[in-house]
């Protein structure tokens, strides 16, 4: 059984992420799980610079240091699981009833990894509740890069999904994208616009056309643009002109060395949308 | 793939702590190399140059984020007879080749083997350690004046009794207030007391790369050979010991293959750039930990700290008595050694405990940590045995009329036990029938199986029939590999013996 899972931590998204959720699983009909993560710091705020070991050191140390953390895990324990408490009683307020808490040590991304068999979609908060004033959260980008399940990062407060934008570059990544999006939609009955940008409209117009047809017979609404330009501002401008609800695209490309040379197409998306992502793979 | 080899929060996780730990780590370090140097018998400089180049490089390829890697005590001892008869450029090879076993060591996945070493072997490793780097203090401490155990009492103090003074206590730490206080007092009062300058040459510029300057043929092989794989084994043996340390401490695990790899490349660097052979370090890992330090940060610093201060501060370490570097290194013995062992050899079995103190006794004995594991493995496999041994039993029965004994055998069948099994039969009785009963035993090697035969063979000499039913699967494919005692022409090659 396939499961949307939401992922909460209290932060301000937390509420947006909730409501995303929702939608998705009352429109596909699948069981909604509330996911807190306990993430454990595995750094102390003691310091002791005495720098002298003696008699029992390693056990005193060894006892500071589970007594510290078990502190902390308490806390976190607790607060994670008030978090979830309230936003499940928020679920079934929503008129949402197949929906269960799940609380587990870890990081997000060992947890998502070792759930994604089950998993239809994640949703995450693009902020997490301690990345202060990045604009990306700290678990995020390791995230996308190795995590296989479908991921929707919500960057702001919650608006119904009618249309989807999604940039198509003719890869056969973006095909297999297509078929699996059709075989089975996470969003149903959303109208998509399909966007390549490209300076030769002609080379430009052919793909499109070739994502119109894999959309054939799906009984989904397509519209196609080819735009020109900057990839990122185009898009960006495209799909503010158009009020778009959803931005879908292939996710990072696993090699990180290139990434850093080049910079990330997904990164600058990240950064740069006002709207949840849809992230795939 | 390029991402493995680096994850930011492995490296940035912690940045004030892992900087303020790693200057800790590193003024620590600094007695440490030169002692160690001195016990190899080279220049400090040997000792601090290989401990700036590992401490740096295992920073980027070591498996254990927050583990500190320099030049050891227990990988000076191995050296000592090599530096004595051969010299430094020696000793540099050595170093080279240690690094290529413990990178095939990586390669070949032996890190999986540490499972081999039991808990009571790792306890008498670090105690033994510690009895060595504390024996290794003892030279400077013999035929000197009083003087010299006067300082060193007075450092053991400071570094004991100042961290309870409020407030900076906990700021400074408390070996470098020892070192800076001793070296003052020894310098202002004139007193006439060994330092280290007298011990030989310290660094005075950055390390330069250098190929070790020996002759390239067999002859140099044979001499380093058996070196370079004593160091390779006591460096891996420390340095995973000391990551489940590491592990334990910060709830966190550890990458062991990645380990041995990235301990081999270390010393490669540490023999290209005049450097000795290190490890990873128990007692500097876990100050390193009690300061903060986590991740790989730390570490580099630890390295860069270290070179900064001896190269510009040289003058100055030249002045500081041995008796402070004694005291330091005391220290490090004292916290190194796991003292909870000692309360609980009461409360331990024998044999634990034997396999602990022999691993001590071998180590102190041969000054070679490989040699006590091995003899502390070798002795906690052999009680192993003994001990599953006991987990073997028979039941016999009959039939009615007494003619047909069954013999039910239960538990381990191996080398320990074989004899036990062979003597359950009573081979005086008369019956028509003997039914050896498998179905709750196990056979693990050939000892049981040659048993085996050998009772069915005796069996049969005397007129009895032999029925052998219920072998579980494992024991029928041991059986089935090398049992004779269904094929009649193998039973005259085993009884022609007798």
């Amino acid at each position: 059984m396939e499961k949307i899972l939401v992922c909460v931590d209290g932060s301000k998204l937390s509420h947006a992420v909730c409501d995303y959720g929702i939608s998705i699983s009352k429109k596909l009909d699948l069981p909604l799980i509330l996911l807190n993560v306990v993430e454990h710091s595995h750094t102390t705020k003691k310091v002791d610079l005495s720098g002298s070991i003696g008699f029992g050191s390693k056990e005193d140390l060894l006892d500071e240091l589970v007594d510290e953390e078990m502190n902390e895990s308490k806390q976190l324990i607790a607060k994670g699981k008030s978090i979830l408490k309230q936003m499940k009683e928020y679920v079934k307020s929503q008129g949402l009833s197949n929906c269960s808490t799940l609380q587990k040590h870890g990081t997000l991304y060992e947890t998502l990894d070792d759930l994604s068999k089950d998993l239809k979609i994640a949703i995450i908060g693009l902020t997490g509740e301690d990345s202060g004033d990045k604009k990306i959260g700290s678990h995020i980008e390791e995230l996308i890069r190795t995590i296989n399940i479908p991921i929707l990062l919500v960057n702001g407060e919650f608006k119904q999904i009618d249309s989807l934008l999604m940039a198509y570059d003719g890869s056969d990544y973006a095909n297999k994208a297509i078929k699996e999006a059709k075989q089975s939609p996470i969003f149903t009955n959303v109208k998509r616009h399909i966007v390549n940008v490209n300076k030769d409209t002609t080379i430009s117009n052919k793909l499109l056309d070739t994502a119109k047809a894999l959309f054939a017979n799906a009984n989904i609404e397509v519209e196609t643009k080819s735009l020109s330009g900057d990839n990122v501002e185009e898009i960006i401008k495209y799909q503010d002109e158009n009020n778009l609800d959803v931005i879908a695209m292939g996710a990072y490309s696993h090699n990180r060395f290139r990434t850093v040379i080049f910079g990330s197409f997904t990164t600058q998306m990240l950064l740069k949308s006002k709207k949840p992502l849809f992230l795939f793979r | 793939m390029v991402k493995s080899y680096f994850k930011k929060d492995e490296w940035f996780g912690n940045v004030k702590n892992d900087a303020l730990a790693g200057m800790v780590v590193a003024l620590a370090l600094i007695p440490e190399a030169i002692a160690f140097s001195i016990i190899a018998g080279v220049d400090p400089k040997v000792g601090l140059y290989a401990s700036f180049c590992i401490a740096v490089v295992i920073a980027f390829v070591g498996g254990r984020p927050g583990m500190i890697s320099a030049a050891t005590g227990a990988m000076a001892l191995v050296m000592v007879t090599l530096v004595k008869d051969y010299g430094l450029q020696y000793l540099l090879a050595a170093t080279l080749l240690t690094g290529v076993f413990q990178i095939i060591a990586g390669y070949l996945r032996l890190g999986r083997f540490m499972s081999f070493v039991p808990r009571a072997v790792v306890v008498g490793f670090v105690n033994a350690l510690a009895i060595l780097i504390f024996m290794a203090q003892l030279p400077e401490l013999t035929n000197v004046t009083w003087h010299v155990y006067a300082l060193t009492t007075v450092g053991l103090g400071i570094i004991y009794l100042f961290p309870y003074v409020p407030k900076i206590g906990s700021m400074l730490p408390s070996p470098l207030v020892t070192i800076v206080v001793l070296t003052i007092f020894v310098y202002f009062m004139g007193i006439d007391v060994r330092t280290v300058g007298d011990m030989g040459q310290l660094p005075d510029t950055l390390p330069v790369f250098l190929l070790p300057n020996i002759p390239l043929n067999i002859e140099t092989l044979m001499i380093i050979l058996p070196y370079s794989a004593s160091l390779a084994v006591v460096g891996l043996l420390e340095s995973l010991m000391t990551s489940t340390i590491v592990d334990d401490l910060t709830d966190t695990t550890s990458d062991n293959n990645k380990e041995c790899k990235g301990q081999g490349i270390a010393n490669i660097a540490s023999g290209l750039m005049g450097g000795m052979a290190g490890c990873a370090m128990i007692g500097q890992s876990v100050i390193n930990i009690k300061s903060g330090g986590r991740k790989r940060l730390s570490t580099l610093l630890a390295g860069i700290y270290l070179l900064l201060m001896v190269v510009f501060l040289s003058d100055v370490i030249n002045i500081i008595p041995m008796a402070a570097l004694v005291a330091v290194m005391i220290m490090v013995s004292i916290g190194t050694f796991d003292w909870g062992s000692i309360k609980k050899l009461k409360s331990l079995p024998l044999s634990t405990n034997l396999v602990m103190l022999t691993t001590v006794v071998v180590t102190i004995y041969t000054h070679n940590l490989a040699h006590g594991v091995f003899s502390g493995v070798l002795l906690a496999s052999l009680f192993f045995a003994n001990k599953i041994s006991h987990f073997m039993y028979s039941e016999t029965s009959y039939n009615e009329d007494n003619t047909v004994k069954t013999y039910k055998f239960i538990g381990q069948v191996f080398f320990n036990s074989a004899d036990k099994f062979y003597k359950t039969f009573d081979f005086k009785e008369v019956v028509d029938k003997v039914v050896i009963d498998l179905t709750r035993a196990h056979f693990w090697d050939i000892s049981a199986v040659y048993s085996l035969d050998k009772a069915v063979i005796k069996l049969r000499r005397e007129g009895t029939d032999v029925e052998i039913i219920g072998q579980n699967e494992a024991s029928s494919t041991v059986i089935d590999r090398f049992g004779i005692h269904d094929k009649p022409e193998e039973i005259e090659k085993v009884m022609g013996g007798h």
